[in-house]
């Protein structure tokens, strides 16, 4: 099976710090896969490891600050074959249509595939679209909410998945290609040893740039004109200032002035 | 502008409705897809214009539907497109955005009208550690908007109209899946997830349980605080997600629900962002933790460094005493 991880690389919000006026320092905060992409990789692995000779190619889209070798290690060290960027200055502010575009054209040149698995949500923006977006420009139907599967076989064909749904657990059988987003209980990425890393800097990384992938931007733009939209401004919200008065249950004390406060809280 | 809103619930719907209208649409679709063979009554007595109903076959999943309605909603030429935050209808209405070389703007805090065609948006940024504010223009708009978010505008809460009737109601029909799209599905079983019983829209109090309850047993001592105080149930997503203790309808935050309870009472819970979106807007947050420096000490009204084993009895029993004390 050809599986296809579509991941995208965020910065970590542990290092993100909020100023007094609201904006937002983001100067010490690193390139990291997006957390529910993780899931969605490590769920990839598993799933190949059940097809010999299956493969898991990891697709990235974003700005050219994105590429470090030990972002590329940490992807690649956790079973994926190889990996695919395209690195962009463009790329840093699309949203899902552009990426999706991006990516189908990325799949397209790569060759065929049978699944592309993506996470739940990314943790910037956590729209959820780029699944949809990308399914559209492939053509194939998409699936989200995926919590596991089941693979019976080339011979047979079909992926069965199961969905956690706001009112239902669903089950659907399947016949590929298709497009599934999946949460991230389905599998818990893997904590990397010395070796995976090491062997992680033999992979095959390849980086393409918009124009090798004859992907025409302003036409992406332009098209996307559907509905455009321009950011204006990212700050953090007027948060309501609360009193935060702090007790310790080491001390009998603490703990009884703290349920006192408390039951007068509740009323 | 005419719109279009998906939506799967009458609360919802009548939200949604209300919104498209302080968007300035002149007219508003209801669209409803389920497997019932007519319309169901709440979404008839919606104060919609009109009303579509698509009757889902046996076994198709209702993201394989939009070949079915594609045709109606080009048709409507539509201006705006609203849909609730359901997972099927994300997909869904998502698809139709694509086809219009558009995209879905999800996780929507506000939403305004700038001009006709334009739009002012604020969605949430890294869990709703910020947010972004977009501007948004083009012949046809489409949001995922959650409930709340035009009640708020309004200032008051958007209420069902039980007179006026849809005046007509469209069935959609079926159209199979283009055979070109590749990939087929189908439903070979659906089983209804139990709902934990309690409205937490509608508890005053709150209590939300974290990864400090390390053991299900554990889940006994919040269990016995909410039952003295007649709070409800909450909790974060690995609790609902990767244990499995608690249904998905009651974890809180950003990919779950948002509430705004009287009082709030998060145990064992460290305050990640992505949490706290759901409850930032309580009347009081009480919290309690055995991490002194756990970031959610710092959006709270009173903390207690402690362990939620300790605490929680102790509270309870100072409650109830106090109850009968009060007589
Ligand atoms: C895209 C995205 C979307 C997300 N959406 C959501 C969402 O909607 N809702 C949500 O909740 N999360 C969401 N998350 C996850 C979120 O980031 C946090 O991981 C999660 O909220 C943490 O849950 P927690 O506080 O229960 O666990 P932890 O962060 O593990 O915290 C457990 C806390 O318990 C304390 N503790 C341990 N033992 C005890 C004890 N005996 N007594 C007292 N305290 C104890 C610890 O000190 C710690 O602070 C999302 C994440 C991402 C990336």
């Amino acid at each position: 099976m050809e599986i296809i991880v579509a991941l995208k690389v965020v910065l970590d919000d542990q290092d993100i710090a909020l100023a007094s006026d609201g904006s937002l320092d983001t100067s010490r905060a690193h390139q990291v896969a997006s957390l529910y992409d993780l899931n969605a990789l490590e769920a990839a692995v598993q799933l190949a490891a059940l097809e010999e000779g299956s493969r898991v190619t990891v697709l990235t889209v974003g700005g050219p600050e994105i590429d470090d070798s030990k972002l590329r290690k940490n992807i690649l060290a956790r079973g994926a074959d190889e990996l695919i960027m395209l690195l962009d200055e463009a790329a840093r502010d699309w949203g899902s249509f552009e990426t999706a575009r991006a990516l189908a054209a990325m799949i397209a040149k790569r060759g065929t595939w049978d699944l592309v698995v993506c996470g739940d949500g990314s943790a910037d923006r956590f729209a959820q679209q780029v699944d949809v977006q990308l399914a559209a420009a492939l053509d194939t139907l998409v699936f989200d909410a995926v919590v596991a599967w089941e693979w019976a076989g080339a011979q047979d064909g079909r992926l069965s998945l199961k969905r956690k749904l706001e009112d239902c657990e669903q089950t659907l059988a399947c016949t590929l290609p298709l497009v599934v987003s999946v949460m991230p209980d389905i599998a818990t990425p893997r904590i990397c040893g010395m070796k995976e890393i090491l062997a992680a800097g033999k992979k095959p990384v390849s980086v393409l740039t918009a124009a090798e992938l004859a992907l025409d931007l302003a036409d992406i733009e332009k098209s996307g004109g559907a509905t455009r939209f321009e950011l204006i401004e990212t700050r953090a919200p007027a948060r309501q200032k609360r009193a935060a008065r702090m007790y310790e249950a080491a001390s009998s004390e603490g703990l009884r002035v703290f349920c006192a406060e408390a039951a007068a809280l509740i009323g | 502008m005419r719109s279009l809103i998906f939506a799967r619930q009458a609360d919802t719907a009548a939200e949604l409705l209300a919104g498209a209208r302080l968007l300035g649409a002149s007219s508003a679709t209801l669209v409803v897809i389920d497997q019932n063979p007519s319309a169901p009554d709440w979404a008839a007595s919606l104060a919609a214009e009109r009303l579509a109903h698509l009757a889902l076959p046996e076994g198709a999943p209702l993201e394989t539907a939009l070949e079915s309605i594609l045709a109606f909603a080009e048709g409507e030429e539509a201006g705006l497109v609203l849909v609730e935050p359901s997972r099927s209808l994300k997909v869904l209405v998502g698809g139709l955005a694509a086809r219009q070389a558009s995209s879905l703007f999800c996780n929507v805090t506000h939403l305004r009208a700038t001009g006709a065609g334009s739009y002012e948006a604020g969605v949430l940024y890294f869990g709703g550690l910020a947010e972004q504010r977009l501007a948004l223009s083009g012949p046809v708009a489409f949001f995922c908007v959650g409930a709340g978010v035009f009640a708020s505008e309004t200032q008051e809460p958007v209420v069902l109209d039980a007179e006026v009737r849809a005046a007509e109601c469209l069935e959609l029909r079926w159209v199979e899946p283009r055979a070109e799209r590749r990939g087929t599905a189908r439903v070979v079983e659906e089983r209804a997830i139990e709902s934990s019983g309690t409205d937490l829209a509608q508890s005053e109090i709150v209590v939300g349980c974290g990864r400090g309850f390390r053991a299900r047993e554990d889940l006994a001592l919040a269990t016995a605080l909410a039952d003295e105080l007649g709070a409800g149930l909450a909790c974060t997503r690995p609790l609902a997600e990767t244990e499995g203790w608690f249904t998905h309808e009651q974890y809180l935050g950003v990919s779950g629900k948002t509430l705004r309870p009287r009082v709030y009472i998060g145990a064992g819970i460290s305050g990640q962002m992505q949490h706290l979106i759901g409850i930032n807007r309580a009347g009081a947050i009480i919290a309690v933790n055995r991490d002194r420096d756990a970031p959610i000490f710092a959006q709270c009204d009173l903390g207690i460094v402690g362990d939620l084993r300790e605490v929680l009895p102790a509270l309870s029993e100072a409650l109830a005493s106090g109850a009968t004390d009060r007589g």
